[in-house]
């Protein structure tokens, strides 16, 4: 792999752990009980990401692991535990201070979700309507300095020739690149993703896998990202953390991290 | 447990009629007879005489001899009344679309901004919808007076209900991916629908609305005959003075109007969506 050498930096600020700062996303004793469930489906779930890491959340499906996204960015309610996104605990804020804070969080999902009958470019140019304010903007004009911030968005994905095309003639592959250009224009410090490349084509896949992990390296985000392919998190991530019904059961360094554990994960354990 | 029952069941049946099938033969007839019952007593109650029709053969052709040839001379009031029953549906289907959007927006499941909106617009979408028009324009005409502005009430009215559900409908139906990207992205509530909701459900909003403009056009003509202004106003008149060639031409302008807005209205509907 052509990223070899910037991979390897990156887990060795991982394992020193002393000089990386403060994670920008920090999850502590997170638990999710659904109403009426008897089960937990998350239980006591630690977990952070700093700056300029990929960690990959594994595990078997049904195990947890997007409702674990979905209680990081608010789309979820934990039962308990906490979440800090850049130093403010979300679980406590609410409105104008919430949005705020999403803001620094972009989140991306199996599918695209792109507004198919507009443009590539005014899609990735919603990233940043957090940012603005107004009647025309809350009518939905786009304002042009998002449009220009949007189109460097999509070169850094290298998608600008799809600027000008409904988002609904793209491809998965070309259409979840558009969505991490959206992402990338809300200007976050993490970038979550829910099995980004689970509907896509092999090659597809290694693209965008390659283009989080470039992400992590190259502009410095914090990215965690849910897989439930043991093959792809090996080679990508610079730590791997293993959920299994609920509970984080280990969370290692890549190059750490054995076969033996991972297959520990997929065994049934109920 | 089937092992067991089965050849008792096997047993007490008739050669080529099981018990299930017996009870459901039972139930089709009963069911047949209870159709007609309910067709014979409809027959009753509307006094249907299909005999009256063939002696009233002769009354309809002397009307139809007397129409002819329609009144040429009326024409210009014709088309001019034409245009007011346009215009009584194209205002009021305008004044609707207005009030309609709000309604359906506080209507809809997924974007109504709190539950007692929610119920309060369900229910004022119902009661303009569910009193036919031709109900509210014999209101307006006693609150406004003859005329078309009293129709323009009578049908806005109305295409609030109408609309309302419909758009409310489709707003439901949406999909609600783009919304909840939007929302996380830190997006105010206000943007995320003028970005996210409205693109994706725009053209139908506009395809419900043509449609709703042309049957407007034709319950406007209708609601002539309570008062409420238009073409359907000045055919009362003209049948009330016995004005057969008027009311040919009225009716001649009236088909114009309604064909050519209808082939109108689904032209521009097929070119949106
Ligand atoms: N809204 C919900 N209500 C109740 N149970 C849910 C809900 N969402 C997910 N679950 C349950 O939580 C468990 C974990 O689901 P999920 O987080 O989607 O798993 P994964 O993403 O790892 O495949 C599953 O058993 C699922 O049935
Ligand atoms: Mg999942």
């Amino acid at each position: 792999m052509s990223n070899g050498a910037t991979r390897t930096r990156a887990q060795d600020a991982a394992r020193t752990g002393a000089d990386r700062g403060a994670p920008v996303v920090e999850i502590r004793g997170l638990s999710k009980r659904f109403d009426g469930a008897s089960r937990r489906v998350l239980d006591d779930v630690t977990l952070s990401v700093w700056p300029g890491e990929l960690v990959v959340l594994l595990g078997p499906n049904g195990c947890g692991k997007s409702t674990m996204l979905r209680c990081a960015v608010r789309l979820l309610d934990p039962t308990s535990g906490s979440v800090t996104v850049a130093g403010s605990d979300l679980a406590a804020l609410s409105g104008n201070e919430l949005r705020d804070r999403r803001r620094q969080v972009a989140t991306i999902f199996q599918h695209g979700h792109l507004v198919a009958r507009r443009s590539a470019l005014a899609n990735v140019a919603c990233g940043g309507l957090g940012r603005s304010r107004g009647l025309r903007v809350a009518a939905g004009h786009l304002p042009a300095a998002e449009l220009r911030h949007g189109m460097e968005c999509l070169a850094r994905v290298r998608m600008t020739h799809v600027a000008a095309r409904r988002a609904d003639s793209l491809s998965g592959g070309e259409a979840q690149r558009v969505a991490i250009a959206r992402a990338l224009s809300q200007r976050p410090q993490t970038l979550m993703a829910d099995e980004p490349v689970a509907s896509l084509d092999p090659e597809a896949a290694e693209s965008v896998m390659e283009l989080l992990r470039d992400l992590a390296t190259r502009d410095n985000l914090g990215v965690l990202c849910v897989l439930h392919q043991p093959e792809l998190a090996l080679r990508f991530a610079d730590r791997i953390a293993g959920l299994r019904a609920g509970r984080i059961a280990f969370d290692l360094p890549a190059n750490v991290v054995g076969a033996e554990a991972v297959r520990a994960l997929y065994q049934d354990e109920r | 447990m089937t092992a067991t029952r089965e050849p008792v069941a096997g047993a007490l049946q008739l050669p080529g009629l099981s018990p299930r099938r017996a009870r459901r033969r039972v139930i089709q007839v009963a069911g047949a007879l209870a159709f007609a019952a309910f067709v014979v007593q409809g027959l009753i109650v509307v006094d249907a005489r299909p005999q009256d029709l063939v002696t009233g053969v002769t009354g309809m052709a002397d009307i139809l001899a007397r129409s002819l040839p329609p009144s040429f001379a009326t024409l210009p009031d014709a088309l001019s009344a034409a245009l007011e029953t346009f215009d009584i549906a194209l205002i009021g289907t305008l004044a609707a679309l207005v009030l309609a959007l709000p309604f359906s927006i506080c209507a809809a499941e997924n974007l109504t901004p709190a539950r007692p909106l929610y119920i309060a617009a369900r229910g004022v979408i119902a009661v303009c919808r569910v009193v036919p028009d031709l109900v509210w324009a014999l209101l307006f005409v006693t609150a406004v007076g003859l005329g078309p502005f009293a129709g323009v009430l009578a049908v806005s009215v109305h295409s609030i209900g109408m609309l309302g559900r419909l758009f409310a409908e489709r707003f439901e139906d949406m999909d609600m991916g783009p919304v909840h990207a939007l929302t996380l992205t830190g997006a105010r509530r206000m943007q995320v629908f003028s970005h996210a909701a409205v693109p994706t459900v725009l053209p139908s909003l506009v395809g419900i609305a043509l449609y709703r403009l042309d049957e407007n056009v034709r319950s406007s003509l209708v609601l002539g005959f309570v008062g409420a202004g238009g073409i359907g106003f000045q055919i009362l008149t003209a049948i009330q003075l016995f004005d057969y060639p008027t009311v040919a031409m009225l009716l001649l302008v009236m088909f114009v109007l309604v064909m050519a807005v209808e082939r109108v209205s689904a032209a521009l509907r097929r070119r949106i969506l």
